[in-house]
């Protein structure tokens, strides 16, 4: 009895020292910095004062309402393009749909930055280029308004992120038993029927973590933010995490950016667990 | 499952990693040489910056030179990194007088240095606060309109007859209404996408009245908008005549599209563009770049300062000596010059430099204007932190976007400005 509990710390010792030098240590100072003026060089004890000011902050609380609209466009948008992906590819298993799933899945290979420079010739010299010669002015003065930045962002993170998700939702529609799909063709389902009433419950489990990896993504978006719009124009484009990192590292207020992380934390914390909650909730009412 | 072998197993791993930190830590400390680390924060020119440190290698043996390059906006944050982890690099190049301030208790005091005395004497104040010299110049860069002479050439324009704001304004007239034969896609390529060229062009109407005195510049708590009547006659000639829409340009696209393929005839940028430039076309800078200045109180010129300065950082007593050493090198020895002058195209911070030297007409004119008596130094790089991305880059923005007045601009900067300094200034 005691070898089995010293193995297990033995064991578990090496990935917990790491986890609390990473992870766990440089969090609870971050809490606690979060309650000082700090500039990165000095801080001060100014106790809960970042926090009043955080909710008052016009800036801040822009970038939270905008980060929520891209969350919601992101991941209602990626899970439809990917799910439509998956159906496309697992409809028939020759050479063609094994191509199709790389291509969908590239995107996915290509970092943030690249992505987010690649996109920005797209929507301002191609789109720019179709404009001028079709005359149609949907094209011309992508990225230069509000409206036509956060539009960017999202098509960005669909592009990049559907092929990904493709990935679990192929996972999980392969793992349907055939036979199910047969009898349900027997007893003369069509296609949609088998969709809805087939496919879709026995894909719970699958929305569940798809949901989850878009929505933990989208709220902690950044390179491909910095790339392609850099928060323009005049900053309505600027995510959570952007805001945070230039109060930290532009304007230097080191405290108050680390109040507005744990926020953040707090916000993304909550989902998640709401989210699992209600998702695995859901999943069990389907298994009964 | 034996105890034992898992114990011994456990035992070797961890004298492998015990070794392989000791070897690290020893690492650098047993050869006697001495390696000093230099922290650049302009990417652009890092080939040039190890090239230098590859001929000071050479000539001196015990001394390894390491470059350190981290730049684009993370440069600040990757400083701070190492001064807080204790790793602090020997050389460190700073950007204006809030990074200098910032790390002042970090820096050797540079009064005593020799080079002190060869430097331009307006790029001085930039460097100097608390009553010291804690920065030394890096360069000289001119800021006024780059123009493409090709283009002003095919439109009859004689840039030598632009002597006030109404010629100025009468040429631009002039390109515009010849924009079809000249191919012109707009007659200036300004940037309104990126909030650095917003700042640096506000600086062209907010530097007069502190008389090349940065320190005050850093001191102020107010903008002076002085002359705020000047920059909106310029903001919406721009705003007029520019590629549309502005917020789409960007910098690059700007320099190495619009303005080399003369698809533009200004651009709102300085003597920085010329290694690009040069790159896309050998010789281009010599034969088509000219600069025009701003016209804001009488007579216009081009202004002239410095954006980046050199510090020594006080961590490493026993390495003091080979970064100021290093730094006394740069500045003065004929193999260095060579390289800033010819490679990285840096119009030399030093007085009398010999003005055949300088590889094109541009840096020529850039180096006698700064120089002179009348030089005008910008003050972008004093404003408050963040004043650039958060306050005066999305204002301008939104002037241009038709959202705000110019009034509204004018307030908005002012109490921003304010409020930042209350922030940051409060020691």
């Amino acid at each position: 009895m005691f070898q089995k509990k010293y193995y297990y710390w033995l064991f578990v010792l090496p990935s917990l020292l790491l986890i609390s030098i990473i992870i766990l240590i440089p969090f609870l100072i971050g809490i606690y910095y979060s309650f000082t003026n700090s500039n990165g060089i000095t801080a001060s004890w100014i106790g809960l004062k970042n926090y009043f000011l955080l909710f008052s902050d016009a800036n801040f609380l822009q970038s939270c309402w905008l980060t929520f609209l891209f969350s919601l466009l992101s991941v209602a948008g990626i899970n439809v393009i990917a799910l439509s992906f998956a159906l496309l590819v697992t409809r028939q298993d020759n050479r063609f749909t094994k191509f199709l799933r790389t291509i969908f899945f590239i995107p996915n290979l290509i970092g943030g930055i690249l992505l987010g420079f690649i996109w920005q010739f797209i929507f301002i010299q191609v789109f720019g280029a179709l404009g001028s010669q079709l005359h149609l002015s949907f094209f011309s003065g992508w990225l230069s308004t509000p409206e036509s930045g956060l539009w960017g962002l999202v098509i960005l993170f669909w592009w990049q992120m559907s092929g990904y998700i493709m990935l679990i939702y192929v996972a999980f529609l392969n793992a349907i038993p055939r036979s199910t799909i047969e009898s349900a063709k027997l007893d003369g389902a069509n296609e949609g029927q088998i969709f809805w009433w087939i496919k879709l419950p026995q894909l719970a489990p699958a929305f569940t973590i798809s949901l989850f990896l878009t929505l933990a993504n989208s709220f902690k978006l950044y390179e491909q933010n910095l790339a392609l719009t850099n928060g323009g124009p005049y900053r309505s484009t600027e995510m959570i995490a952007m805001n945070i990192y230039n109060t930290a590292f532009v304007n230097y207020q080191q405290g108050y950016a680390q109040a507005a992380g744990i926020l953040l934390f707090i916000f993304v914390a909550l989902i998640s667990f709401g989210q699992l909650y209600f998702s695995r909730k859901g999943e069990h009412q389907n298994e009964s | 499952m034996n105890l034992k072998r898992m114990s011994l197993l456990l035992l070797t791993l961890f004298c492998v990693i015990s070794i392989a930190v000791l070897e690290f830590a020893n690492y650098g400390s047993t050869s006697n040489s001495h390696t000093i680390e230099f922290f650049n924060q302009k990417p652009e020119v890092t080939s040039g910056y190890q090239e230098l440190a590859r001929l000071y290698e050479k000539t001196h043996p015990n001394i390894k030179v390491k470059i350190t390059t981290v730049g684009n906006g993370s440069g600040a944050s990757a400083l701070q990194a190492k001064f807080v982890s204790g790793d602090a690099p020997d050389i460190v190049m700073l950007g204006g007088l809030p990074e200098i301030d910032r790390y002042h208790n970090r820096l050797l005091n540079l009064d005593n240095l020799p080079i002190q005395k060869k430097i331009v004497p307006s790029l001085k104040s930039g460097g100097r606060i608390y009553g010291h010299s804690l920065g030394v110049a890096v360069d000289i860069e001119g800021y006024g309109w780059a123009y493409n002479k090709a283009v002003f050439k095919k439109a009859g324009i004689d840039a030598g007859r632009i002597k006030d704001y109404a010629s100025f304004k009468a040429a631009v007239e002039k390109l515009n209404a010849q924009k079809k034969a000249l191919g012109l896609s707009g007659v200036f390529g300004f940037n309104g996408a990126d909030t650095s060229s917003i700042t640096s062009f506000s600086a062209q109407f907010l530097s007069q009245s502190y008389h090349n005195n940065l320190t005050k510049a850093y001191r102020s708590q107010h903008l002076n908008w002085r002359y705020s009547k000047r920059m909106a006659d310029y903001v919406d000639l721009v705003k007029r005549y520019n590629v549309k829409p502005i917020l789409s340009v960007r910098y690059d696209a700007s320099v190495q599209d619009l303005f080399f393929h003369g698809k533009v005839a200004m651009i709102p940028q300085g003597n920085w563009i010329i290694p690009t430039l040069d790159e896309a076309q050998k010789g281009f800078s010599a034969k088509n770049l000219g600069m025009l200045p701003y016209f804001v109180k009488g007579q216009g010129q081009i202004m002239t300062g410095s954006s980046w300065y050199l510090g020594i950082t006080n961590e490493h007593p026993q390495r003091e000596k080979d970064a100021k050493d290093f730094l006394q090198w740069l500045y003065n020895s004929p193999e260095s010059e060579k390289v800033i002058v010819q490679q990285m195209r840096y119009v030399p911070p030093t007085i009398n430099f010999d003005l055949n030297k300088l590889p094109d007409p541009l840096s020529k004119e850039i180096y006698r204007i700064g120089t002179g008596k009348h030089a005008q130094v910008p003050v972008h790089k004093q404003f408050p932190n963040g004043f650039n991305q958060e306050a005066i880059g999305p204002n301008m923005q939104r002037y241009f976007a038709n959202k705000i007045s110019w009034q509204q601009f004018v307030q908005r900067t002012e109490s921003q400005y304010y409020q930042l300094r209350q922030i940051q200034g409060g020691k």
